[in-house]
């Protein structure tokens, strides 16, 4: 499976380069953030304790202080206004929800507050805060700690949104995010945080509104969100076995959202497949479809996957029909580039051949250690 | 002091209001003015 093979000056040579984890890259463009600006801080629930928000916070207090990292009562709404307050005093937040569920109780102070400060107070004003958000999968925790809720802050002028799929991505949008004079959440899937990726140990950034073409292919575009983004890779590796070659692009920011990228993909395949972790019903993949439909100049194919129809069940049974996933990816591509035609996958993924592989292995430990 | 915070407030109101009924109306590009920074 495919791993970002290039900075953003150019490709890098991945013998050279260092594997990390998801969680530990996290943790290490924060810590370089803090250690280049002293206007950076972060607190949240659960920042400092023992988990250490499954290592993403790790040796962070102990390396800058209990004034720099701390953790904060069950008061959401109220911390976001901190955050607000100290964004527009002219330090940098980053503010740690370990559900995005949570962020619900924020969404005043996020919508009303934070997306608009800069443009009612005529620019005088900026909100450079990061709002980490994490979605959760397979944990059994039911409709209220399962969310993927990244489209709602898409609707919102003056907020941005990003959901890197890999470590790379993750260090360097963490950095970018850092550095925006915006407010930006931040949305961090659960399954990859384990995921293994080349990292550079330099701080470097993953700018905003710039998409990434992961797999190449002829046949059909399918664009993922999230870890929707490896579930992808998997329905390509599968299809490719059958001659049918897949153009994977992983939107990365999600808002400013690079459609250019996608639309000049469909535009050579014809056909659109769109893949959210979320629900479909005015969800990312809506808005993905759309912006592509009105610049591409030709009749086009188009499909999207996302959350099933309802509030996401508890029950592991009921819970893989609820997600999309490999097998079920792989078959719709398949009926939309060769419909009618016998040969469907329906086998499951198969084993990753690369460091990305471990996010099988982080679905297993991921039900063990919940937060 | 609180007469003088008081005063101050209103210099400031005052000033923004003069401001404010003296400038001409902002100009349709502007719309998308400060939106992000």
């Amino acid at each position: 499976m495919s791993t970002p093979s290039q900075s953003p000056s150019g490709v890098m040579d991945q013998s050279e380069q260092r594997v990390q984890r998801y969680v530990d890259a996290l943790c290490e463009g924060v810590a370089q953030e803090m250690e280049r600006d002293p206007s950076v801080f972060l607190f949240g629930l659960d920042v400092d304790d023992h988990k250490a928000i499954q290592g993403s916070t790790r040796g962070l207090q102990q390396r800058f202080g209990k004034e720099r990292v701390f953790n904060t009562p069950l008061s959401e709404d109220a911390m976001t206004g901190v955050a607000i307050g100290a964004a527009m005093a002219g330090m940098r937040p980053i503010h740690v929800h370990i559900r995005m569920d949570f962020v619900m109780l924020c969404m005043n102070q996020l919508v009303n507050m934070a997306s608009k400060a800069h443009y009612m107070y005529g620019g005088h004003v900026k909100v450079p805060m990061v709002v980490r958000c994490m979605i959760g999968k397979s944990w059994g925790q039911g409709a209220q700690h399962s969310q993927g809720l990244h489209s709602l802050f898409m609707h919102i002028p003056g907020l941005k949104v990003v959901a890197p799929s890999n470590a790379h991505d993750a260090k360097g949008c963490m950095i970018a995010a850092i550095r925006d004079d915006n407010p930006v959440i931040f949305v961090e899937h659960r399954l990859l945080y384990y995921s293994e990726a080349y990292v550079p140990e330099e701080s470097f950034t993953v700018e905003p509104g710039k998409s990434r073409v992961i797999a190449r292919g002829d046949d059909i575009t399918v664009v993922g969100v999230s870890n929707m983004v490896l579930e992808c890779l998997r329905a390509q590796e599968m299809l490719a076995d059958e001659g049918i070659h897949a153009e994977v692009i992983d939107p990365i920011w999600l808002s400013p959202l690079d459609a250019d990228t996608i639309a000049a993909s469909v535009e050579r395949t014809g056909k659109l497949l769109v893949v959210d972790n979320a629900w479909l019903n005015c969800g990312a993949s809506a808005e993905i479809v759309a912006r592509v439909a009105e610049v591409v100049r030709k009749p086009i194919q188009i499909a999207r996957m996302g959350f099933a129809a309802t509030s996401c069940p508890p029950s592991p049974t009921l819970e893989h029909e609820f997600y999309a996933n490999p097998a079920t990816i792989a078959r719709r591509i398949h009926e939309m580039v060769r419909p009618g035609v016998p040969g469907s996958p329906t086998g499951s993924a198969p084993s990753s051949p690369t460091r990305c592989s471990s996010v099988d292995r982080s679905r297993d430990e991921t039900r063990s250690d919940v937060l | 002091v609180r007469a003088a915070v008081e005063a101050e407030v209103e210099r400031e109101i005052a000033a923004a209001i003069d401001f404010a009924e003296n400038s001409p109306f902002p100009e349709a590009k502007e719309l998308f003015t400060d939106v992000y920074a």
